[in-house]
């Protein structure tokens, strides 16, 4: 398979991300969509290391995981305190903060 | 080796303080008094020594920090930024009852992400610098933890600040990708060798990068976290980060797009074009109809996010030096904004709507006198620092052949002072109103002086600017 | 030295801004008046100084210190005595001080606070004012020019808590913005063009360059400056403003709204005049503008109710004068304008003060008439000043007045000609009107329904006239027995020492100021503007390699009409069309006053002798009505019909009026609208992100 397969692949998964940020109401699954972005970009970094032969590009997504994973703690501790003080994990009833 | 270690000290430093600030939160009794704040600021002294120490060193560290006078300038703005911050949250922090430890912790370890961005040069390290300081900050924006605001606020920055660090390391990818680099000269050369040809791998690269660095200097239409996490924010952290990310996020766009991918600028400028006017627009037209003296600043922060991006796109040496020195002006102005805003909340009263400020002239003289010289600076007054920064970057768009941008931008200032004067009418010329009037709180020491410092050094920098300005100048030569 | 001059009014601000709160009222009354005083003396030592040199040489200049450096940017704080500015600082700091002294007893009932705060507002506005004439280069004169909008904004609003003040004040500034964006636009374009803004350099650059005889960029940038020009000082189309200004105290009125700051528009042309030169369609707009204003705003003075209104068109229309000087090159003649207008209209506005302090707070001068008796030392300097303003030989509004008119008339513009003259019987008609309506005839009383009316607010006269029983209130405060009724019948109070002093030496100032410009025609020599011609040409100061070049003074010569030069416009031909002219104003204004004497005094008392067998209220509702029927059917009717109806009415309430508010509300409104978008759903948000992305992208692939 050559390096436009894994493009596409993951450009396939970052719209599949967007698509489910645009469209749940439920901040879980928000949050899933953002991870599966983030994680169809490493896809891609892996992908392009891959093909270049050079060692840096496999380092990259590691660095780039280590972020993700940082995020993904930080925004399950926010929805845990979003439940505990608003008792809802629905996206649309955030709406104290508009104009 | 150690040599190679100078361009990151600084942020050791500051990183270094954010740690003992954890440790002593974590050998602190409960309810006992301990000065961590100080230890920030003893942080911060050090950053700016070795700061100073480093000024035309043109230190380079792993390769991918380079403390050239750009970065430099940046970081010792970030260092008021974070002086100032100190001193307007110690009145917050202990008003609120928030862990101090991991206050001042995030607040310094945010710090360090931002000056690790003001000086990276590799677009990984920019994004980890990018990741760092927006970590930190959205837990500050949610730290008052029984506040509903502040969750919501909290959780709404954090989801779209993920959704476009997706995007940025998507274009990230790209240009990895077409160059097989992340570092910055590098790209800048290999890039500049396929400018003819701009394939769609190259447009994806650049224009995704592109709306990264949107969000974070909240542009139009990428701004719409700013006015909520800005409301949602307790005031002193809304003026840190309304400043501090502010600052760094512009310092690494100059870099990446004056720099790197300055080639690529007839691709690229028109979008900043299109990117600077709505932004200057909407901001300012948003702004006239806010009833919240935080809501109305922060929508004012968006618009002066839309008169830096002018800066950008007119690209010329005078632009980039008054990105420089409009960063710190809009800097100092909005933290004495802020810290104001700050000390006149109470624990149950935001106090934030912009009658609470009536008749703010007969109970805070000072503060109100204070406020008028933040306000009259952010609307671009003379002589008033505002009015040198925006004049300067005015200037560099029409020489840039930008006129029609800067006729935008004349006109969108002229009618912001509509809401800023709207304030200082309310502070002098109205008598508070009795049924609903809150006794507004007595200002805090500290507080106070970091405010007439503020105010002071506007003041300075809008009649004896030519020091700062001539820096300014000379540190946006050879930038990489 | 030159610094003392801002600095004290501004030390004067600082006092009473920081302590006037604790201060009595006769300390901070003083140190205010104190500080104008030493301004104004040492601006007499400074002028004294600079006619001590010789007449090529007439400039003082210090430089404060250097603002800015950077690059190739340099601007630093240079203060810059010459001619033209020194005139200006001798009005601002002269007609200043005594408007400060007058301000004591006029603002005697306000509360400690109040009283303060009035001060310092005034005080800054003067370190303010005469920051912006002493400007050597532009940025300098913004400082001054934003700065005395600021404080024009927050007198206008003085009165805060009657909404027709705020909402002028929100007007006012409003207009205003629109002149600051094409003033700093144009400054902005003479950077870019020119490198410098230093006023007397880009003149040097210019003076070098041909006459631009079509439109081009300093023509776009002498039009943006006439913008901001057209919005300080109250010119079509952004004139209107000014008449809601009156909402503000009577003093500021006089100083701000009358004396000073809405001539800082003249004083900048003229300050540019070398380069204005240079822009002959520029000038052709300029002149039209300030003779349609002229025109335009003395109808509308015709039929106001308000007195302060009256005078307020009648400042916009003066203003329109010295711009039609300006436009048609007469630059000596427009600023003389603008100095003997100070005198006059000061004085009529501090007379006008008078009458409503003493009528505590009526403006209506429907609701006036036979103060004549009461208030001699206002009647009389009030009559002084309308005379003056009318054009009467011999004082000083005539010489002024005439000059233009002359220049305009010698210049060859004939249409513009008779339209000034047919303005400077307009002025002469609702002067005289205001004279006679006010002073002359009978004491109006009102009858037992208007009394009760008194309660509803008196609406139907004028759009101000209203509001002002708060202020009335405020006097009352301290009055305590006089109250509104009283005033009415019973005896009424001439104005306080401190107010008849200002108003003697104003009247004074309005018969002799002239003198200092006597024409040739009439055997003076005009020493005004020769005084003043080194202002409006090319220095080659400190650039003696550039001075062949600029050296024949820029105007002269590009002005094929021969305006400025003295030389040429006063040859002996001329002078017998000059006095041929002359004579003809002379019996425009005095025919203009006969017109007022019969239409509002004459006939009038004659039809109220006739209706007095019916019964007083009878009398005084015939008396009213029939002065406007008189006023109407016979020779007003066209020009009401055209001014009121047309005018008035539809341009300035409508169009005008419409198009500031509904600027104002337009913002406003999509301000509302935009809100929406800022839903609060963060999904909108995401999607907003998302449509942000994909436009950069298709942007950038379209591109």
């Amino acid at each position: 398979m050559g390096l436009q397969a894994y493009l596409v692949l993951s450009a396939v998964v970052f719209c599949l991300g967007l698509f489910g940020v645009i469209t749940r109401r439920n901040t879980i699954g928000i949050l899933l969509g953002v991870e599966l972005m983030l994680n169809a970009v490493n896809i891609n970094l892996v992908a392009f290391g891959r093909f270049r032969g050079d060692l840096a590009g496999l380092v990259f997504p590691v660095f780039a995981i280590a972020i993700t994973v940082a995020e993904a703690a930080l925004g399950l501790a926010i929805v845990i305190l979003l439940f505990r003080v608003r008792r809802t994990v629905m996206a649309d009833h955030l709406d104290l903060l508009r104009g | 080796m150690f040599a190679s270690f100078h361009a990151i000290v600084p942020m050791l430093c500051v990183t270094a303080a954010g740690f003992a600030a954890m440790v002593a939160e974590a050998f602190r009794e409960k309810g006992e008094p301990m000065p961590i704040g100080p230890l920030g600021v003893v942080g911060l002294i050090g950053a700016a020594v070795s700061t100073a120490l480093l000024w035309d060193r043109h230190a380079t560290s792993f390769g991918v920090v380079t403390a050239d006078n750009f970065g430099l300038f940046v970081t010792a703005i970030l260092i008021v930024v974070g002086l100032l911050s100190l001193a307007i949250s110690a009145p917050t922090v202990e008003r609120e009852g928030l862990p101090r430890g991991e206050y001042y912790a995030l607040m310094l370890f945010s710090l360090a992400g931002m000056m690790l961005m003001a000086t990276a040069t590799d677009l990984l390290v920019i994004f980890l610098a990018l990741e760092v300081l927006s970590l930190a900050i959205y837990v500050l924006t949610g730290i008052r933890r029984d506040s509903q605001m502040g969750a919501e606020g909290a959780f709404k920055y954090f989801l779209l600040g993920g959704f476009s660090s997706a995007f940025f390391l998507y274009g990230i990818a790209f240009v990895y990708g077409l160059t097989g680099s992340t570092h910055l000269d590098r790209v800048g050369t290999l890039m500049a060798a396929q400018a003819t040809s701009s394939g769609p791998l190259q447009i994806l690269a650049v224009g995704l990068l592109l709306v990264g660095f949107a969000f974070k200097v909240s542009a139009v239409p990428f701004h719409m976290w700013t006015p909520d996490a800005y409301e949602a924010a307790p005031p002193a952290v809304t003026g840190f980060m309304s400043t501090g990310v502010k600052a760094a996020a512009f310092a690494a766009f100059v870099r990446v797009f004056l720099s790197a991918l300055e080639p690529l600028i007839g691709g690229w400028s028109e979008i900043v074009w299109v990117l600077a006017a709505a932004t200057m627009i909407l901001g300012t037209v948003v702004g006239v109809a806010q009833t919240s003296i935080k809501r109305m600043l922060a929508y004012s922060s968006v618009a002066h996010g839309g008169y830096l991006l002018l800066a950008l796109v007119s690209g010329n040496d005078t632009a980039k030096g008054a990105v420089l020195f409009y960063l710190l002006v809009y800097a100092v102005t909005n933290l004495g904004a802020f810290g104001i805003i700050s000390v006149l909340e109470t624990r149950d009263q935001a106090n934030d709507r912009v009658t609470d400020y009536a008749g703010l002239w007969s109970t805070h003289p000072t503060l109100a006198l204070m406020m008028t010289f933040f306000l009259l600076s952010l609307g671009g007054f003379p002589p008033m620092a505002g009015f040198i920064a925006k004049w300067y970057v005015f200037a560099a768009a029409i020489h840039a052949g930008y006129v029609w941008l800067a006729i935008i931008g004349v006109l969108t200032s002229v009618v912001s002072v509509f809401f800023y004067l709207r304030v200082i009418v309310m502070m002098y010329m109205s008598a508070p109103d009795a049924d609903t009037r809150t006794t507004l709180p007595a200002v805090p020491q500290l507080a106070g002086a970091a405010i007439v410092i503020s105010a002071l050094i506007i003041l300075y920098l809008g009649v004896l600017p030519t020091r700062v300005l001539e820096w300014a100048a000379a540190s946006v030569s050879g930038i990489i | 030295m030159l610094l003392l001059i801002p600095l004290l009014p501004f030390i004067g601000f600082l006092v009473n801004a920081s302590v006037g709160r604790r201060l009595s009222k006769g300390t901070s009354g003083g140190v205010a008046c104190a500080v104008m005083l030493g301004s104004f003396g040492i601006s007499l030592a400074a002028v004294w100084q600079l006619i001590g040199l010789s007449a090529e040489s007439r400039v003082i200049g210090q430089t404060v210190f250097s603002w800015i450096t950077s690059g190739t940017f340099q601007a630093d704080f240079t203060l810059r005595l010459d001619p033209l500015s020194s005139l200006m600082i001798l009005v601002i700091t002269g007609i200043g001080s005594l408007i400060h002294i007058y301000s004591t007893a006029y603002m005697h009932g306000e509360r400690d606070a109040d009283f303060a705060r009035y001060f310092s507002y005034l005080n800054l506005f003067a370190a303010f004012m005469l920051v912006l004439v002493l400007g050597s280069n532009f940025l300098v004169m913004f400082v001054g020019w934003e700065g005395v909008g600021l404080c024009s904004y927050l007198l206008i609003g003085f009165y805060y808590d009657k909404k027709s003040a705020a909402d002028a004040g929100k007007k006012a500034f409003i207009v205003n913005r629109v002149g600051d964006f094409g003033f700093v636009l144009g400054v902005l374009l003479l950077w870019v063009q020119f490198g410098t803004i230093e006023i007397q350099e880009i003149a040097r650059h210019v003076a070098a360059l041909p006459v631009e005889t079509s439109f081009g960029v300093l023509s776009l940038a002498t039009l943006l400056l006439f913008v901001g020009a057209t919005g300080k000082s109250a010119q079509i189309p952004l004139y209107v403003w000014l008449p809601d200004a009156m909402e503000g105290p009577t003093p500021v009125s006089a100083l701000i709204h009358a004396a000073t700051m809405v001539t800082a528009g003249v004083y900048m042309i003229g300050r540019n005049a070398v380069l204005f030169g240079h822009t002959p369609e520029t000038l052709q707009i300029v002149a039209v503008v300030g003779v349609a204003t002229a025109f335009f705003a003395g109808t509308i003075g015709l039929v106001q109710h308000d007195i302060k209104r009256v005078l307020a068109y009648s400042t916009v229309s003066q203003l329109g004068y010295m711009f039609l000087a300006m436009g048609v090159g007469a630059w000596g003649a427009g600023i003389f304008h603008l100095y003997t207008h100070a005198f006059f209209k000061a004085c009529l506005f501090l007379g006008s003060g008078a009458v409503i302090h003493a009528l505590g707070g009526e403006q209506d001068i429907t609701r006036m008439g036979g103060l004549k008796k009461d208030l001699p030392i206002t009647y009389w300097t009030f009559l002084i000043a309308a005379i003056a303003i009318a054009g009467v030989p011999g004082l000083a509004g005539f010489f002024s007045k005439d000059e233009i008119l002359f220049k305009t008339f010698s210049n060859g513009h004939t249409v513009m000609w008779v339209v000034g003259v047919l303005t400077s019987l307009l002025t002469a008609v609702y002067m005289f009107r205001l004279v006679f309506l006010t002073f002359h005839g009978e004491r109006w009383t009102p009858s037992l329904a208007e009394v009760h009316a008194q309660a509803a607010p008196a609406a139907e006269t004028s759009r101000g006239a209203s509001g002002h029983d708060l202020h009335a209130g405020g006097h009352g405060r301290d009055q305590g027995g006089h109250d509104g009724d009283g005033h009415r019948t019973g005896h009424l109070h001439d104005a306080p020492r401190a107010m008849a002093l200002a108003l003697i030496v104003l009247a004074i100032g309005s018969v002799l100021a002239g003198y200092i410009g006597l024409p040739h025609a009439l055997g003076g020599s005009n020493r005004l503007e020769a005084y003043l011609e080194p202002s409006f040409t090319a220095h080659a100061e400190r650039e003696p390699g550039a001075a062949a070049v600029t050296e024949p003074a820029g105007v002269d010569h590009e002005e094929p009409d021969g305006a400025p030069g003295q030389g040429e416009g006063h040859e002996t031909g001329n002078t017998a069309t000059e006095l041929a002219l002359m004579i003809v104003s002379s019996l425009i204004a005095l025919g203009g006053i006969g017109t007022a004497y019969y239409f509002f005094l004459a006939n009038p008392s004659a039809s109220q002798r006739v209706a007095q067998s019916a019964g007083g209220l009878r009398t005084l509702l015939s008396n009213k009505y029939y002065v406007d029927e008189l006023y109407d059917a016979v020779i007003v009717q066209p020009i009401k019909n055209t001014s009121e109806e047309a005018l008035w009415k539809r341009m300035d309430a409508q169009v005008i009026d419409g198009a500031v508010n509904g600027t104002g509300w337009s913002i406003r409104g999509l301000s509302d609208v935009l809100r929406l978008l800022q839903s609060g759903s963060i999904r909108t948000y995401a999607a907003s992100l998302l449509l942000g992305a994909v436009l950069v992208l298709g942007m950038y692939l379209w591109s």
